[in-house]
């Protein structure tokens, strides 16, 4: 019964597809193999131990005699066995095989080879690992969220760092590692697990909380569904870049280049750019209100013709050079009137330093230029209305003076008539003297030089003669001290006596009438020194700053009864720089004042007139 | 008697001085500008002394100058006192220093300097 179920057994077992043994004694002889069996190792090992049969098979020799030991059944999965030289995998269940009295005779193989399956196997293994690692390294943020609920099974250390949660995310399902996530968002990820549609999107804005709080971050990201073999979702791959800084940069220079452009636009003045070669691109609203061009590059025709060649050398120059562009021309407005316009700009330079572009304004200038020329017409009127006026006021003194003379020479004996003609005479005299001073004093406000007749002088008898006319009329208060007793020199000898008179009478007014008035007289190096000085009131440091402008009084003087026009010190300054010399002032509390003329010996080469 | 040629644009002026001269013994002839003075000069140039304002209208004394130069080269030594109210700029640049008068005139000034003249020409 048993014979014939073993043969049927047997029978069964050659035809089935499985490889089947049967293992006889404790040496493991084959008894029965099947054509699989014989296939699978290449050759028939009947009546071979299997140790004999295949010694190379050492992964199961102790397996088998431990099942021939112990009786219990062994399943083998994807067990290695080196058959020949080969590694080849196999799935093996080892049965003790018993005889009637339940003793163990042998062993019963059923099995099948899966070499194969686990090669293709391992190859799917290495590469999913080759994958993750080198996701795990790639420069981009990589996650894979897994399943439904979207969990956080890889992620990369990019994706932590630009998320910026630390590892806190790992494992945690989207709605968790994200809570404080727009809700929209989570939709996307939640609706690409859903539906395998891809999604990307850039500069895509996300409020994520972070150490420091909620931050809202910019990224570049894609979501792709991962499916399994059988087509049925299995989870999401993110990728993401962080765009953050780039978008905040681009966002403030957005806002700037607003802001600019808001400038342009409410500025008065024409604004303008240009590109490298000088050909304008842009310019704002003022232009088109003034010259009705919507046309940045049509500007040189509202140029006036008499300006364009002069404004395009110019132009051209500083095109050529980078050097800063100004220049002043006229630009016809709409109704046909040209304008004055100051025109400015600079060049912006890119980062190897060639410049890039021009900015550029222009400024309308007309109401200036207007009263610049107005002021200098009516400067020019002034000066000419004065020198006229006091040309003029010459031939009547002088026929007056004519006639007072005759009168002196007629009145002969008669001393009341001489001494009233000399009268005359004088006052004819200081009214010329007054003429000659406001001539005088214009020209040097002007910015002239006064032109002097040089000629040989003695300075010694020349001041004497000034003192002894001041002497009359002020009173002998006069002490002249001198280094040498002929001081020669080619000065003017009527500028010598003007800077004389003025410096004397202004120490006459401003000084203390009980003290002396010192002149002194030095030669030295080529140079002749001529200093007055009086004793009284200092002069204030501000006052002497300002003393030999044209018109200026000292606040003290202003508020007295001296009179004058406040000229004598601008006249004296004026000859003295007419003779190539300066004037000097000191003054100190208790020491009196000193007003100091330095000329040099021979003037004649510092005067245009000179003879 | 010396004659001496006024050439002046301002009567009061030119008056006065011809009162002047007169009283000191000279013949004078009146001019009230360059044009009137070369028309004289034409037909009679016996002088010994020109008087000569800068400023006036018509022909001034500048031109005046250049003109007898050109018409009456023969007049060349015939002495001319310049009179002028501007400042040292207006004078020709090598005129003779001693040929220069500054209004306002000074009478005993403008004497001395025709005395001066006329009898170096003389002496001449």
């Amino acid at each position: 019964m048993i014979n014939v179920e073993d043969k049927n057994l047997r029978n069964l077992f050659a035809q089935t597809p499985e490889m089947f043994c049967i293992l006889k004694g404790p040496d493991h002889v084959f008894e029965f193999v099947n054509e699989a069996h014989i296939k699978a190792l290449g050759f028939d090992a009947t009546g071979k131990g299997v140790r004999v049969a295949q010694p190379e098979s050492v992964e199961v020799h102790g397996i088998l005699d431990e099942v021939y030991t112990s009786g219990v059944t062994a399943h083998l999965h994807e067990i290695p066995v080196t058959l020949g030289t080969s590694l080849r995998y196999f799935d093996l269940t080892y049965a003790a095989r018993k005889d009637q009295t339940g003793k163990i005779n042998g062993i019963m193989i059923l099995g099948s080879e899966v070499t194969n399956r686990v090669l293709a196997d391992e190859k799917v293994k290495r590469a999913h690992e080759n994958l993750v690692r080198i996701l795990m390294q790639a420069p981009a943020g990589v996650a894979y969220l897994k399943g439904d609920a979207l969990v956080f099974e890889i992620v990369n250390n990019r994706y932590i760092e630009i998320i910026g949660k630390g590892d806190f995310i790992k494992g945690k399902p989207l709605r968790e590692a994200f809570a404080e996530l727009e809700e929209k968002t989570k939709v996307i990820l939640e609706d690409v697990y859903i539906t395998g549609k891809p999604f990307s999107a850039r500069e895509f804005p996300a409020t994520i909380k972070r150490a420091n709080g909620l931050e809202t971050v910019y990224f570049d990201f894609s979501a792709e569904r991962i499916n399994d073999p059988y087509g049925k979702p299995e989870g999401v791959v993110v990728f993401g870049y962080d765009v953050t800084e780039q978008v905040t940069l681009r966002k403030s220079f957005e806002q700037n280049a607003n802001q600019i452009l808001l400038i342009n636009e409410s500025v008065p003045q024409v604004i303008w750019t240009a590109d490298a070669l000088g050909k304008l691109n842009y310019t704002n609203a003022r232009w088109t209100e003034y010259s009705a061009s919507n046309n940045p590059t049509d500007w040189i025709n509202f140029v006036h013709p008499e300006d364009i060649e002069r404004v395009k050398k110019i132009w051209g120059h500083s095109i050529e050079s980078g050097a800063p562009y100004e220049t002043e021309f006229r630009l016809l407005r709409k109704d046909g009137v040209y304008h004055w316009f100051l025109v400015r700009a600079s060049p912006v330079r890119d980062e190897s330093g060639n410049i890039s572009k021009w900015y550029g304004s222009c400024t309308d200038i007309e109401a200036q230029k207007k009263v610049v020329s107005e002021l200098e017409l009516e400067k020019e009127l002034r000066d000419q209305f004065v020198s006229m006026l006091s040309h003029d006021l010459r031939n009547p003194l002088s026929a007056a003076k004519i006639n007072a003379q005759i009168i002196r020479r007629l009145g002969g004996d008669s001393e009341k008539i001489t001494s009233s003609a000399g009268r005359i005479v004088d006052n004819l005299n200081r009214a010329n003297n007054m003429i000659e001073n406001l001539l005088d004093a214009n020209k040097i406000k002007a910015g002239g030089k006064l032109q002097l007749q040089m000629e040989e002088v003695g300075l010694n008898s020349l001041v004497e003669d000034v003192l002894i006319d001041l002497a009359t009329v002020h009173g002998d208060r006069f002490q002249v001290q001198s280094n040498s007793d002929v001081i020669n020199g080619h000065w003017s000898a009527d500028g010598i006596r003007r800077i004389m008179e003025n410096l004397c009478n202004n120490a006459v007014k401003y000084g203390d009438e009980r003290t002396p008035i010192e002149v002194r007289l030095e030669q030295q190096d080529g140079k002749v020194k001529i200093a007055v000085h009086n004793y009284g009131n200092a002069i204030s440091e501000e006052d002497q700053k300002k003393l030999f402008d044209p018109y200026q009084r000292t606040v003290d003087v202003a508020q007295g009864q001296i009179t004058g026009w406040g000229l004598g010190l601008t006249l004296v300054r004026g000859v003295a720089e007419a003779h190539g010399g300066m004037v000097e002032v000191r003054s100190v509390a208790g020491d009196g004042t000193t007003f100091t003329v330095l000329i040099p010996l021979d003037s004649r080469a510092n005067n245009a007139s000179g003879v | 008697m010396k004659t001496i040629m006024i050439i002046e644009d301002d009567a009061a002026i030119r008056d006065s001085l011809q009162e002047l001269l007169e009283s000191e013994g000279y013949n004078v002839i009146l001019a009230e500008h360059g044009q009137v003075a070369l028309s004289f000069l034409e037909t009679n140039q016996k002088l010994d002394a020109i008087l000569l304002d800068l400023s006036m209208p018509v022909m001034d004394g500048k031109t005046f100058l250049r003109e007898i130069t050109r018409l009456f080269p023969a007049l060349g030594r015939l002495p001319i006192i310049i009179m002028t109210a501007a400042g040292p700029g207006e004078i020709p640049r090598d005129y003779a220093k001693e040929r220069v008068l500054r209004k306002p005139l000074d009478v005993d000034e403008l004497i001395s300097k025709i005395e001066m003249v006329t009898e170096a020409a003389q002496i001449l």
